[in-house]
């Protein structure tokens, strides 16, 4: 039971790799290339988050709703970091990969809290991690890969900009990790909805813009 | 009491959001004023929070809880708008306006004479979050008070965006003072701190806004 995300991880992850090399498109093996990156950090952050509970003396709850909102946030970052700084910091680019990121780290955490909590687990139990986790995950990163987006063009901006945005993602995630262990857990499903909702149509809004402006 | 603080702090915050604000977050709108309002977004989330911690029956003090990303996230944004943003505009480096950064230097030396009086009584995790809070306040304010001086002849945009620098410097200064009645215990302190701070995050976006519209208009 120890390996337990190991085994979720080559289950859920490995099948990813032939569909990688299938694809034709450049831009689709990218997303799915971010969600298998994703998924291997969630994998990673799961060793890192027993070390900090032991650190922590085992209070899972302070490390939960405190400590892994920030280990989880800088290390989905970091991928997205090495993406901008290495091969393009296209602001459209960074927002879809890492979303991609963010989403593949929630589908491998959700797979491996549902097999802790197998004799618990309901279709609000399931509506909340799906909804609000996935949300929380890849509005988190995607905000931080905005940020990220300024890394050639504006180093003032980037530095300064990618952290704050950082500290709101983690708070973010803080919030979700705080009501979804509580009683009020509706309120982890409604709180990323809302702001994702908000994002989706800031963005749809920047589309159009666009599109008014080529034409 | 910190629960209703917290809370009102929250819809302050987002009132005056959506004072003028949520249109900067939209397409081509200026960085400086969406780096704001976002600014202010994180003073929303870091209060919500600790209200989500106070409501869930956990502590807000005397530990390093996440609620303090909030001011840090804020005052990094306000920092980011007015360092990366603002500054080479109206400061070319030149001797000519040297006794302005001399005098901006007054800001983060009172933030950190504010730090050493909230440390005195402090634990050790809370010692970092101070440290934390206060480094990103100290930031900011050297800009707040620069761009509060500088007579910015060439585009005249500092002196629209004077009302915001003042407010956001009072904010900080409040920020500060919060940690200090909650360190001494001073519950009369905190209550009126905490109003003043309500105030002050209402009305960062609609005195930016107001600024930014003088300068496009």
């Amino acid at each position: 039971m120890d390996h337990l995300i190991f085994i979720l991880y080559l289950c859920i992850a490995l099948p990813m790799i032939p569909l990688i090399i299938v694809l034709p498109e450049k831009k689709s093996k990218l997303l799915i290339g971010y969600v298998l990156v994703g998924m291997t950090i969630c994998l990673n952050a799961g060793s890192i988050n027993a070390i900090l509970i032991n650190l922590f003396r085992g209070d899972m709850v302070y490390v939960t709703t405190t400590i892994s909102p920030i280990s989880e946030e800088i290390l989905k970052a970091l991928p997205v970091l090495y993406f901008a700084l290495v091969f393009s910091d296209d602001r459209d680019t960074l927002l879809s990969i890492s979303f991609a990121d963010g989403i593949g780290f929630a589908i491998l955490e959700n797979a491996y809290i549902l097999t802790q909590n197998i004799e618990a687990v309901s279709a609000q139990w399931a509506l909340a991690r799906v909804i609000g986790a996935t949300l929380v995950h890849g509005a988190g990163t995607a905000a931080v890969g905005l940020g990220m987006s300024y890394v050639r063009k504006r180093r003032k901006l980037f530095i300064c900009g990618t952290f704050a945005l950082l500290t709101a993602a983690i708070t973010f995630h803080g919030i979700f990790n705080v009501f979804i262990q509580s009683q009020y857990s509706i309120v982890s499903l409604l709180f990323p909805s809302l702001v994702y909702a908000l994002v989706v149509m800031a963005e749809f809004y920047r589309r159009e813009d666009q599109k008014e402006a080529k034409a | 009491m910190q629960l209703y603080l917290n809370l009102a702090m929250v819809v302050c915050a987002l009132a005056g959001m959506a004072c003028g604000g949520l249109r900067y977050l939209g397409p081509r709108k200026p960085l400086y004023a969406s780096m704001i309002v976002l600014g202010v977004a994180c003073i929303a989330l870091g209060r919500l929070y600790q209200c989500a911690r106070l409501v869930t029956g956990l502590d807000i003090i005397d530990i390093f809880q996440l609620g303090i990303l909030g001011t840090i996230g804020a005052f990094s944004f306000f920092f980011s708008s007015n360092y990366g943003q603002i500054d080479s505009l109206v400061d070319d480096r030149s001797t000519a306006f040297a006794r302005y950064r001399i005098i901006a230097s007054l800001g983060p030396i009172i933030i950190f004479v504010l730090y050493l009086l909230t440390i005195k009584e402090a634990y050790p995790s809370e010692k970092i979050s101070y440290a934390l809070i206060s480094a990103s306040i100290a930031a900011a304010s050297y800009f707040h008070i620069k761009h509060f001086l500088i007579p910015d002849v060439d585009y005249g945009i500092v002196r629209c965006l004077r009302q915001f620098n003042v407010i956001a410097l009072i904010y900080g200064i409040l920020c500060m003072l919060e940690l200090i009645t909650i360190e001494y215990n001073m519950l009369t302190g905190e209550i009126v701190v905490g109003i003043l701070q309500c105030i002050m995050s209402a009305l960062l976006v609609p005195a930016m806004d107001m600024g930014v519209k003088k300068w496009t208009t």
